[in-house]
């Protein structure tokens, strides 16, 4: 076929439509798959909107019962609160530490060997898989309450995100430093100090401050399993029913993980704020200084830089070189506001963990003893019982893919135009900042708080396990959404409204869709993030792997426990590796 | 065969005379000895039986396409490539066979510059300088946190020689890429090496200053009497400062004399693929 041209010959007829690519194929499976997973999963869980309309009734009659909020002690609530802050902070460093090990032997550039990568791997697959959750409830079987298992829950847990985020921190650090160091004659350990450690040190500081400000949420939550602090105080009051007190809980935890979440941002821009990727290639726009960071900049003089004539520097080194008594070293880096800074926040972090172990009255050596007595509830779970609830067993982990399905795609749906509202390059000022404070609210009530107020409305099962989950989703998943876009390059945004497109057409070609393979993969870990959660959920009534986790931790039926906690990894791990696999089909 | 003298050189400024100990290099014998070297990756061949001995300072200079083996064959000589086959000797070691401490000994007495640099960029001018004498400290100093005030003084002084005294502890991406390779020439002079090997040292940088670069490079190289083996893409450049031009092609030396018996059109057919 042929089509006539400007100049009246004819050309060869051209396809105008996108060709069919493998990537295409994949997107298109995927929507049609998320939607038939979504309807069976949505009948398979009972789940209906209406349920939760004639919930509300009882939602309301419960918080009549929850209000005004009874401070009851507060000074006692204060102290517990301050535990709790303590337990983050301590299995924070735990994961941090044990996170760096298993970071460098995982990561492909400085792994000591291929098999030494994969064990290093898969123990962070084993720590990530099991919820942290289940971790206390074992801890605290062996241990005892208190706070160290609470510790131990969250230390061992986050090596599963920390381990995994060094790695890939690691393993994006570009490899000519390193080259050129190796080529110096430079040892293993000199070259990992010299020439990635200070390149990977910002990512592991943000990355372990945003992991502080997911485990305080957590030690809130593993105090009601008997982890100690101020969830544990919660729980006593759920159980004997003293709402007023309970919701005076929930406010404090409230307002704990806001101020943390604040200071968190606070250190994290003061820190590396400058560090942060530019946008595709172009230098960031600077960040207004925090003001934690105006207060330090104006305390300390800024030091002069004057222009120096070659030779006038040695010159004054060989002046300090004979004078030993020489007061000023020209070759010791000056006190900047910079150094000053980074100083000061390590130094900070190594006191308040000092603090913390104190406060939490954990000593290091003897916690070591301690970890034996895990051994012997260990070995309680083995071999583990699969066979005498097997239909129980495997319907629970049909329920909770259910709800972890339910809850993400729903989430998704929701999570997009609230992740467009909280984009600062999308939205107006108003509603960018409404957006955001909703978001903040949102993320900062723990999901197991939801999940009571939902089975107070819908009453015990797993349509309220779905919509906790749901909520915590449209959370975590909007702001993912908001920070996607507001990476989006700003300059085929002008081409597009440049062209005379309207507002909604330039937000959809040039700001939606190119941010499209980042939503799919954000969704990807969500489904992942969420098996995990929606086993937590069933503690308190959810439904699902959880729920029967608890009844048979009640019954001291542990090859059971054992049983349900392998099927746990296995699930997870499955759930990983199809995700990672559409992940990069898609992207 | 490349005894050490007094760093500040032929030229000795106050800030070299101070700051390092040692003497300039004198040279004698053989350098580098290549035999029958070939590398492959995968299905491509980098480098096809390469002979080639240099002597020992001799400012030696190869020219070639992008693609012709050049960064392989300079590769070769520290250890960071391994050949396929063949024998790579360099200061009467087998690179080919050294491991561990042997091929860390071997790499401290050769100076590497990069065409990106190879600075840790949120190091200080200092730290990377200091990076260069990592090969020659050990416990309980290791160079992992901190560096003995010897080996700042030292540091400070190549500094001094690079033009840079002035800023040592500004951060190294904050520099421009002229200024980040005389850092990178400064790391270089802390190993207090006897051969450097120059991977394009100065194509990263605009006409200015990578004349300036180089010059620079090349004069204290004749100082202290090194032997340098360095890939270049200025050929004029390459003709200035060599004492012989090695020509390569599809991993193969092509051409092979003084830059006083090659004529600029024989250099030029490297690039037209013509060799006569």
């Amino acid at each position: 076929m042929t089509a006539p041209t400007l100049h009246g010959t004819e050309a060869p007829l051209r396809r105008t439509s996108p060709p069919w690519t493998r990537q295409r194929y994949f997107l298109v499976a995927l929507v049609v798959v998320s939607v038939v997973a979504l309807v069976v999963s949505w009948r398979y869980t009972g789940m209906g909107v209406l349920p939760l309309f004639t919930g509300i009734g009882h939602i309301f009659t419960f918080l009549g019962h929850c209000v005004p909020p009874d401070f009851y002690d507060f000074p006692h609530t204060l102290d517990e609160a301050l535990i709790t802050v303590c337990m983050a902070v301590v299995g924070t460093a735990l994961a941090a530490v044990l996170g760096l090990i298993v970071g460098f032997l995982a990561a492909r550039n400085t792994t000591p060997h291929p098999a030494v990568r994969w064990l290093a791997r898969g123990f962070i697959v084993l720590c990530r898989s099991i919820p942290d959750l289940v971790f206390a409830i074992i801890f605290v079987q062996a241990l005892g309450v208190g706070i160290l298992p609470g510790v131990l829950a969250l230390g061992f847990h986050s090596v599963g995100m920390l381990g995994k985020l060094y790695a890939e921190a690691i393993e994006q650090v570009p490899p000519q430093p390193r080259a050129a160091v190796t080529a110096t004659g430079a040892g293993p350990l000199q070259n990992v100090m010299t020439s990635v450690w200070p390149q990977v040190m910002p990512a592991f500081s943000s990355i372990t401050l945003y992991r502080l400000d997911i485990n305080l949420r957590s030690a809130v939550i593993l105090g009601y399993v008997g982890a100690g602090g101020i969830g544990l105080l919660l729980e006593q009051f759920m159980e004997t029913l003293q709402f007023k007190r309970a919701i005076a809980i929930v406010l404090v935890m409230f307002v704990l993980i806001v101020l943390m979440e604040y200071v968190s941002a606070l250190i994290r821009r003061s820190l590396i704020g400058e560090d942060a990727p530019a946008i595709s290639g172009q230098p960031r726009a600077r960040q207004a200084t925090p003001r934690l960071s105006r207060w330090i900049s104006a305390a300390i003089p800024r030091p002069r830089r004057e222009l120096v004539e070659p030779g006038a520097v040695a010159q004054e080194v060989a002046a300090a070189t004979a004078s030993a008594a020489a007061g000023k070293d020209p070759t010791r880096p000056p006190w900047t506001t910079e150094r000053v800074k980074q100083n000061g926040f390590a130094l900070g972090a190594v006191v308040l963990l000092i603090l913390s172990l104190w406060a939490t009255k954990i000593n290091p050596i003897t916690a070591v003893t301690d970890v034996r007595q895990l051994w012997d509830q260990f070995v309680l779970y083995f071999p583990p019982d699969f066979s005498t609830d097997r239909a129980g067993l495997f319907s629970g982990v049909y329920q909770t893919i259910a709800v972890a399905v339910v809850a993400t795609v729903v989430g998704l749906v929701f999570a997009i135009p609230i992740g467009l509202a909280a984009s600062r390059n999308v939205a107006g000022k108003w509603t960018y900042r409404t957006a955001r404070v909703f978001l903040l609210i949102v993320r900062a009530v723990p999901e197991l708080i939801l999940a009571i107020v939902f089975v107070v409305a819908v009453g015990l099962g797993l349509v309220a396990g779905a919509f906790a989950l749901m909520v915590g989703t449209v959370g975590f998943l909007s702001k993912l959404v908001a920070d996607n876009i507001e990476e989006v390059n700003p300059q085929p945004r002008e081409a597009v409204l440049s062209a005379g497109a309207a507002k909604l057409q330039e937000t959809v070609t040039s700001v939606i869709l190119p941010s499209a393979p980042a939503l799919v993969g954000n969704s990807m870990y969500m489904l992942d993030v969420n098996f995990r959660s929606s086993t937590i959920l069933g503690l308190v009534g959810a439904g699902g792997l959880g729920f029967l986790l608890y009844q048979a931790n009640q019954v001291l039926a542990y090859r059971t426990v054992g049983a349900i906690i392998i099927l746990t990894f296995a699930v997870v791990l499955i759930i990983e590796i199809i995700t990672n696999w559409l992940r990069k089909q898609v992207i | 065969m490349h005894p050490m003298t007094d760093e500040g050189g032929t030229t000795p400024g106050p800030a070299a005379s101070a700051a390092v100990p040692g003497g300039p290099v004198v040279a004698s014998g053989t350098a580098v000895r290549l035999h029958q070297v070939t590398k492959d990756f995968a299905e491509t061949r980098a480098l096809d039986a390469i002979d080639l001995t240099v002597p020992a300072g001799q400012m030696l200079a190869i020219l070639g396409a992008s693609g012709s083996g050049k960064s392989t064959l300079l590769r070769t000589l520290n250890g960071l490539v391994v050949p396929t086959s063949g024998t790579v000797e360099v200061l009467d070691t087998d690179v080919t066979k050294a491991r561990g401490r042997q091929m860390r000994q071997l790499r401290t007495g050769v100076g590497f510059i990069f065409q990106q640099f190879g600075l840790v960029g949120r190091l200080s001018v200092m730290e990377n300088v200091l990076s260069g004498a990592l090969g020659r400290i050990r416990f309980p100093r290791a160079g992992v946190l901190s560096y003995p005030r010897s080996l700042r003084v030292e540091a400070l002084g190549h500094l001094d020689r690079v033009g840079l005294a002035d800023r040592p502890f500004q951060r190294s991406d904050t520099l421009s890429g002229g200024q980040q390779q005389r850092v990178a020439i400064a790391r270089t002079l802390m190993q207090r090496p006897t051969v450097l090997l120059a991977d394009e040292p100065v194509a990263s940088l605009d006409p200015e200053s990578s004349a300036a670069v180089l010059a620079l490079l090349m004069e204290i190289c004749q100082e202290k009497g090194l032997t340098v083996i360095t890939s270049l893409h200025q050929v004029e450049l390459a003709r200035g400062w060599a004492d012989r031009l090695v020509g390569m092609r599809a991993g193969r030396v092509v051409l092979d004399g003084s830059p006083k018996d090659v004529s600029a059109d024989e250099v030029m057919e490297i690039y037209r693929g013509v060799v006569r």
